[in-house]
């Protein structure tokens, strides 16, 4: 029965608009990152495409993947210029994130230092060290951190980010909020040293000033993790869409990742998009017509925009499939099973 | 050659008052440069712990970013530490394999 009804709305001509009137895109702080999470196989990507497509027809838009994965580049057949920024068509441009090869530069540069600092790795050659550095805690959410930040520096309205499984992407957004604690703790106790550095200079010395690279440093890393922080906790600077599929394991996850955004970001999902939902014949000859039914109703259930994609025969892709899967958005679904 | 004698007798006192005051000073910031000491021995523990295996809380992330800034301090803390006048400065001359 709710199958049948969705199935009704497949032909909403305006759909691009009601998508735009969702993302609030005319009153929402510009560059505006908008990140789409979910558990991995529910169509992430697929959607970021989409999203991107639709936003791309009012702004300048980068769609950027820092999922390993590297579905995007497939999608687009952008296959050679992975790490680089290219465009598409008219507004629309995007960035595949070289994940091995941005962790290795990060930390080749955090290898000499440790080299230098602790004469006992000097024993190892500098891959080895680089190989200790790569499995620190926390480098590759940092590398994502730095790739979302670094866009955000760019002349982009819109930056849809097709995020990674959904645990990482977590720790991608409480991370910032950790660090700025940390950092004011590490401010709070390095002012105090420079204070009585200043106090040894100035009555031995004369010294009017002194400087520090350490505090400035420790300054700038604030400045960085708090531009983060109050990123990903205002909803004028970024949305959350989650996406799931009528299933229970994803289906769970997209509740966890709700419940997780709200007690730690104060956030609510801008958008939950179910995709991948079966045809009714589909679904009762894959015995999964009740299942499917239950978790739809929940979801109707959730405080938040909803929309509904069907499943479709074939799997979309290439860019043609997704922007031909954006007519099959069904933003009317819930308000219709009510 | 009188003149001489007390020109450098006159010398003699300046240096002795001048080493006077800066002992005078030094002794002054004595303690604010013990606790100096103390501070920036905590602070580099706090910072370099999470890379040698001691769980101090700091992220390991920041760890590595501050690293850079912090070698002139590592190496004095290394130092005193060879001089042993702290702990902590000797704990990381030990995991520095010095």
């Amino acid at each position: 029965m709710l199958l049948e009804i969705s199935s009704q709305y497949f032909q909403v001509s305006n759909v691009r608009e009601k998508v735009l009137e969702i993302l609030d895109v005319d009153s929402v702080v510009k560059p505006h990152v908008v990140m789409v999470m979910g558990k991995g196989g529910v169509g992430k990507t697929t959607i970021s495409i989409m999203l991107a497509l639709i936003a791309s027809s009012k702004f300048k838009t980068l769609i950027m993947s820092i999922d390993p994965a590297m579905h995007l580049i497939q999608y687009l057949g952008i296959m050679d210029v992975k790490g680089k920024i290219v465009n598409v068509k008219g507004n629309l441009w995007a960035y595949q994130l070289d994940l091995e090869s941005t962790i290795r530069s990060l930390t080749e540069s955090y290898a000499i230092h440790i080299r230098d600092l602790l004469p006992s790795l000097k024993v190892l050659n500098l891959d080895d060290v680089v190989d200790i550095v790569k499995n620190v805690p926390g480098l590759e959410e940092e590398v994502y951190m730095r790739s979302i930040h670094e866009a955000t520096t760019m002349n982009f309205e819109f930056i849809i980010v097709d995020t990674p499984p959904t645990g990482i992407t977590l720790r991608i957004l409480t991370l910032p909020k950790l660090y700025t604690l940390w950092l004011e703790r590490l401010i709070e106790l390095r002012e105090r040293i420079v204070a009585l550095r200043y106090v040894i200079a100035r009555t031995l010395y004369g010294e009017k000033e002194i400087k520090d690279r350490a505090l400035e440093k420790l300054y700038k890393l604030r400045e960085y993790y708090s531009t983060l922080e109050k990123l990903y906790t205002s909803q004028q600077h970024s949305s959350f869409i989650l996406v799931s599929n009528p299933e229970p394991v994803p289906y769970m996850e997209t509740l966890n990742t709700i419940k997780h955004i709200t007690q730690n970001l104060n956030r609510k999902p801008k958008l939950l998009v179910m995709n991948k939902v079966l045809p009714e014949y589909e679904a009762k000859i894959l015995n999964m017509k009740s299942i499917q039914e239950d978790i739809l109703r929940n979801f109707c259930t959730l405080e938040a925009p909803k929309v509904v994609i069907m499943k479709t025969p074939k799997p979309p892709s290439t860019l043609t499939d997704i922007a031909d899967l954006i007519d099959k958005i069904n933003t009317d679904y819930c308000l219709e099973i009510q | 050659m009188v003149i001489k004698v007390l020109r450098k007798t006159l010398n003699n006192i300046i240096s002795i008052i001048r080493m006077q005051i800066e002992a005078f000073r030094e002794s002054s910031v004595s303690a604010i440069r013990l606790e100096h000491n103390e501070l920036e021995a905590s602070f580099l523990t706090m910072v370099l712990g999470p890379l040698v295996g001691i769980v101090t809380g700091v992220p390991p992330v920041i760890s590595l970013e501050i690293l850079s800034e912090i070698g002139d301090e590592f190496r004095y803390l290394e130092s005193r530490a060879f001089r042993g006048e702290d702990v902590i400065g000797d704990l990381f001359s030990v995991l520095s394999s010095e």
